[in-house]
């Protein structure tokens, strides 16, 4: 059970008032009774001297002698006025006689009617006790004490007795006085004096210690609880704000109450805050989300397109979720249609208009329009509606794969390289980025490729990518990476590889703040798709590559030693590369056969392998297949790209 | 890849026809095991082998070594003695011309 602090502290304060309360009471008690002691003991000498002065004036003649006389009769109520004016119940005058050890009892008076009368018959001897006179005699004889005090208990209750003596005026002979009084009486009366004094300090105490405890839990106990209470419940949801304490006081309490609203107000304006924007970040991330997937869905991240005598593969790389760059590649009737373009704005309208001006050019193209007067119509479309001034530089080409000629116009784009050639640069009439003039003045040209000939189109976020010290790519960068390959031509799904792995690399670390996308066309031998087809990843898929080979290149001696390589190729993968997933193309172009096995198995480079002369008892044990792969092709080529190993294998017909 | 066993006296032939490759070689690694140990000289005849990839080539190392170098090989086509040539086994082979 919680430890409530205002029950703690009135525990404390009752223990407190409690001890007040005995210590006091006690001593007051003792005080009291002290004072009425003194008191009696001062009406007790009254008394002693007021009889004494009497006696001294009338004589004690008139006690020793007829007891019905006038003046006993006159002594004695005189002397009873006093023993009831100075509070005693009774009173005795008496002589001792010491040989005799008798008392002899001069008078005796009582304020009680009936007790006086049977005194006043003599019957007053038996009252007194020797045995515990006797001490107190001798006392108050000795001239030790002049006025002693007894207790004893009688049948009728517990009595006080004064003992005193004064000599008689006539004969010097020591008189005895005893004068009693109840017990009970003056512990009655000690009772109600302390009562009375104590009373009214104790209901003061008392009333103060409401007050106090009052005060406190009012201004301690209640606002603490209250702030606790509201702590609390602000520590379990600290999005909402408090009510407000409405503590006012101007002291530590209020205090403590004032920071803590502030502080809970302001925490919870944060809380909201970061609430707020998070869900802000997550709607515009959510709608980023939906423009990258339209976009994705304009240009896809990676396209092939392959068809008779021709090879497309275009890839884009938009940053910050969503680009403006753009590619396109499509068929009308027999030709094949390539755009490449950039929009200047990035983020969602950069995505609006960049699938605008697509879907403008696709459409004029699919019209039957060249590449130029495409480009100049979208251009007029672009500045009629063009509400946030964008632009966007675009190359559009169209091939004819049978003659391969390609007609090609440019609106302000980077120049193309050309592949299989001397990778120079195709330098285009330039016409002006569509959206900014009313005539961008874009013109046809037309070029001729040979199967095996090329063209990549890129965006300039492939040269103007930044390595880690904020060197761009470059053209001259790009040009190397597109002829640095060996004599093995490679696809063009291979040659986009080789490009974004090389800017990938050369960028490693730095985050791209540019799109990126790139497009390769390349005129093949117009019998073969060459694409890669997927094979079980089995010895028995031998077949399938010499029925491949055969189909391709004919059964001869020559297509049956490159068989000899693929077999050893084929078997290397599937004993050690571990791969689930095998593909294969078999390609011939002039006097050359390709073959390509891509895998999904562990990096392994055959090439690197160094092979060594084997003993002829050892030849059994294995080995000699990647030596009869080197010895049968004219040239072979291993990469490791995106988790898959590439095997391009080369032979001369 | 077939293979036809003929066994005279001490002398056993197998006759290999069609593709030994990596598939296929194990073929002939068991035609071997099933050779009694009466045989003391094996004849491989490779009249019909059109192929063999560097599994055969084991193969027939591995039957060089069984027979204690008691193996020839007969009627080798071109295509075959140029990858016994390139692995670099014809010169340890007994191979008739």
């Amino acid at each position: 059970m919680k430890k409530s602090l205002n029950r703690q502290i009135t525990v404390y304060f009752l223990i407190i008032l409690l001890l007040t309360v005995v210590v006091s009471a006690a001593w007051n008690y003792y005080s009291t009774r002290q004072s009425i002691l003194d008191m009696e003991k001062s009406q007790a000498e009254g008394c002693v001297e007021t009889v004494s002065n009497m006696l001294k004036h009338y004589g004690m003649a008139a006690l020793k002698g007829d007891r019905t006389a006038g003046e006993y009769t006159y002594v004695r109520s005189a002397i009873r006025n006093f023993c009831m004016g100075f509070d005693q119940d009774a009173l005795y005058l008496y002589t001792l006689d010491a040989q005799a050890k008798s008392r002899k009892v001069l008078l005796a008076v009582a304020s009680n009617e009936d007790l006086d009368r049977a005194m006043k018959q003599g019957q007053d001897a038996e009252l007194l006790d020797d045995s515990l006179m006797d001490a107190a005699e001798e006392a108050v004889l000795s001239g030790r004490e002049t006025l002693h005090r007894e207790e004893w208990k009688t049948p009728s209750g517990r009595i006080y007795a004064w003992l005193s003596s004064f000599p008689d005026p006539a004969s010097a002979e020591p008189i005895l006085i005893c004068m009693e009084y109840d017990v009970e009486l003056e512990s009655g009366h000690i009772l109600r004096d302390f009562l009375e004094d104590i009373l009214l300090p104790v209901a003061a105490l008392g009333v103060a210690f409401l007050a106090l405890m009052f005060l406190f839990r009012k201004r301690i106990a209640e606002p603490i609880r209250l702030i606790s209470e509201r702590m609390e419940s602000f520590a379990r949801d600290s999005s909402r704000k408090p009510e407000p304490l409405n503590i006012t006081s101007g002291d530590e309490i209020g205090e403590i109450a004032s920071s803590f609203e502030k502080m809970t107000e302001d925490i919870s304006t944060y809380v909201n805050n970061i609430e707020k924007l998070t869900q802000e970040r997550v709607e515009t991330d959510v709608q980023l989300e939906i423009a990258r997937r339209i976009q994705n869905g304009f240009v896809p991240e990676k396209t092939t397109l392959e068809g008779k005598g021709f090879s497309i593969s275009a890839m884009t790389r938009p940053v910050k979720g969503v680009g403006g760059d753009f590619y396109d590649c499509f068929m009308r009737d027999d030709c094949v249609c390539i755009v490449v373009g950039d929009v200047s704005g990035k983020g969602i309208t950069g995505a609006f208009f960049m699938a605008m001006i697509k879907t403008v050019i696709r459409e004029k193209l699919m019209a039957g329009l060249s590449p130029a007067e495409t480009l100049n119509q979208a251009n007029r479309e672009l500045m009629a509606q063009n509400p946030v001034g964008l632009f966007a530089t675009v190359f559009a080409a169209i091939l004819n794969p049978g003659t391969g000629e390609l007609r090609y116009a440019n609106a302000g784009h980077t120049y193309p390289v050309l592949l299989h050639s001397a990778d120079v640069l195709l330098k285009p009439e330039n016409g002006i980025a569509l959206g900014l003039f009313d005539d961008a003045e874009v013109v046809d040209e037309t070029m001729s490729l040979a199967p095996g000939q090329g063209i990549f189109l890129y965006t300039d976020g492939v040269t103007d990518a930044l390595n880690p010290e904020h060197v761009p790519f470059g053209t001259q960068k790009l040009a190397d990476t597109l002829t640095d390959h060996p004599e093995v031509s490679m696809t063009a799904e291979e040659i986009i590889l080789k490009v974004s792995s090389a800017v990938g690399e050369y960028c490693a670390g730095v985050e791209p703040f540019d799109d990126m996308a790139a497009m390769v066309l390349l005129m093949t031998d117009e019998h073969s798709a060459g694409g890669m087809r997927p094979i079980p990843v089995a010895l028995s898929s031998f077949a399938a590559v010499k029925e491949a080979v055969f189909a391709e290149a004919g059964d001869t001696p020559e297509t049956r030693k490159a068989l000899l390589a693929c077999d050893e190729a084929l078997s290397n993968i599937v004993h050690y590369s571990g791969a689930s997933d095998l593909a294969f193309s078999c390609k011939k172009q002039g006097d050359t056969l390709c073959v390509r096995f891509s895998d999904n198995g562990i990096p392994f480079d055959p090439t690197a392998v160094q092979t060594e002369d084997k003993e002829f008892e050892l030849l059994d044990s294995g080995g000699m297949g990647l030596n009869l792969i080197r010895q049968t092709v004219s040239s072979a080529r291993y990469e490791r790209k995106e988790g898959r190993n590439l095997f391009a294998l080369e032979f001369s017909l | 890849m077939t293979i036809e066993k003929t066994v005279n006296g001490n002398e056993a032939i197998l006759k290999l026809e069609g593709w030994m490759d990596t598939e296929g070689a194990p073929a002939l690694g068991q035609a071997l095991s099933e050779l009694g140990p009466e045989v003391k000289h094996l004849v491989l005849d490779l009249s019909g082998l059109e192929y063999t990839s560097s599994a055969g080539i084991r193969q027939i190392v591995a039957a060089h070594k069984q027979m204690n170098g008691e193996l020839t090989l007969r009627n080798v086509r071109m295509e075959v003695q140029d990858v016994l040539t390139m692995t670099g086994v014809a010169k340890k082979l007994h191979i008739e011309p």
